[in-house]
């Protein structure tokens, strides 16, 4: 892999001096990697998987600690840090989705999507994605979007960016096509 | 971190398809953070004002809403004075298919249409509705006073 020196054309030795000047910045791989729906990608085959907490509440706690440490006397962050403290105690930001319904959720095939299409998150037409991986949420037919978009938000939150239609009030996404009389769904989900 | 294509796209529509009445131009040394002037809509108290609004987005943008506040004085049941505003899609309506674009058309729209009933600036809210002429003469002289372009 190419080092961050070969990317800019810099003697090796020039990292050193340029991290030296950067502001301290709050460590947020845990709170990213807690809301991260896929580490595989990143981490070796060897590697045992890290856990990763699914409940948002732990992200918002790890989040807190991560600005604690990078800051110090700081009216208005202080305050935030304490809010996001208490709002992953009393697990206010548990709202979100399990990550089994991410997995659920109806992906669309590549040969399915026009150029038009884009995302309405990232606004970014999906096909400049070589390997588009697109989801439909169950509100609509139309509202589709990147998983990588739509996953950090249904996290935290249980509705559709487009409708605010509540997704979890609904059934588990509908299993990928069934015919219509198949009535009797099991609906043992949370 | 990288500025996200998500801003970088939709900073290249401001600039290019402009709203009417509306600017927002980001900081050079800072893409995140916007100068706005909002035009007072026609019809309203607030016509012929321009306004002036700081606007950021958080680095979990736009898993979370831009912050935004009035920099300009307004007399507005929603605005307090701190230019703090109080909008539904600021906070608990936030949707991340939401815009920078589509957040200030609704605040432009919020100063067309003020909603006493969900006030931010009690004192102003209350004279909203016991002497609404009287709260629009003084929303009106407020904008001659401190919103002339």
């Amino acid at each position: 892999m190419a080092t961050y020196e070969d990317d800019h054309n810099l003697p090796a030795s020039s990292t050193s001096q340029k991290t030296a000047y950067r502001r301290p910045r709050p460590d947020l791989s845990h709170f990213f990697s807690s809301l991260s729906i896929n580490q595989s990608s990143t981490t070796l085959p060897s590697t045992p998987q890290q856990p990763i907490p699914q409940v948002p509440s732990e992200a918002f706690t790890n989040l807190a600690r991560a600005w604690q440490e990078s800051l110090e006397g700081h009216e208005i962050i202080e305050s935030l840090i304490e809010q996001l403290f208490e709002e992953g105690k009393e697990g206010k930001g548990g709202k979100g989705v399990s990550q089994e319904f991410l997995d659920g959720l109806e992906r669309i095939p590549k040969k399915e999507l026009v150029e038009a299409d884009i995302c309405p998150i990232c606004n970014t037409p999906f096909l400049l994605d070589e390997y588009p991986l697109v989801v439909r949420l169950p509100c609509h037919k139309s509202h589709v979007f990147d998983l990588e978009c739509i996953s950090p938000w249904l996290k935290l939150h249980t509705t559709c960016p487009l409708d605010r239609i509540d997704i979890a009030k609904k059934k588990t996404p509908p299993p990928p096509p069934v015919d219509e009389e198949e009535e009797e769904w099991d609906d043992n989900y949370g | 971190m990288a500025l996200p294509k998500r801003i970088i796209k939709e900073t290249e529509r401001l600039v290019a398809e402009p709203v009417p009445g509306i600017e927002a131009v980001p900081h050079e040394d800072n893409l995140r953070y916007f100068d706005v002037s909002i035009h007072g809509p026609a019809q309203s108290p607030y016509e012929g004002g321009v306004f002036k609004l700081e606007l950021f987005l958080p680095e979990d943008y736009p898993m979370t809403p831009p912050k935004i506040r009035f920099l300009t004085k307004i007399y507005h049941p929603n605005i307090d004075r701190l230019g703090r505003i109080c909008l539904d899609v600021l906070k608990a309506n936030w949707s991340p298919a939401l815009q920078i674009r589509t957040i200030l058309l609704s605040i432009q729209a919020l100063l067309g249409a003020p909603n006493p009933d969900d006030p931010l600036a009690n004192d102003v809210a209350q004279r909203w509705k016991e002497d609404e002429p009287g709260a629009i003469a003084t929303a009106r002289e407020w904008t001659q006073k401190h919103a002339a372009p």
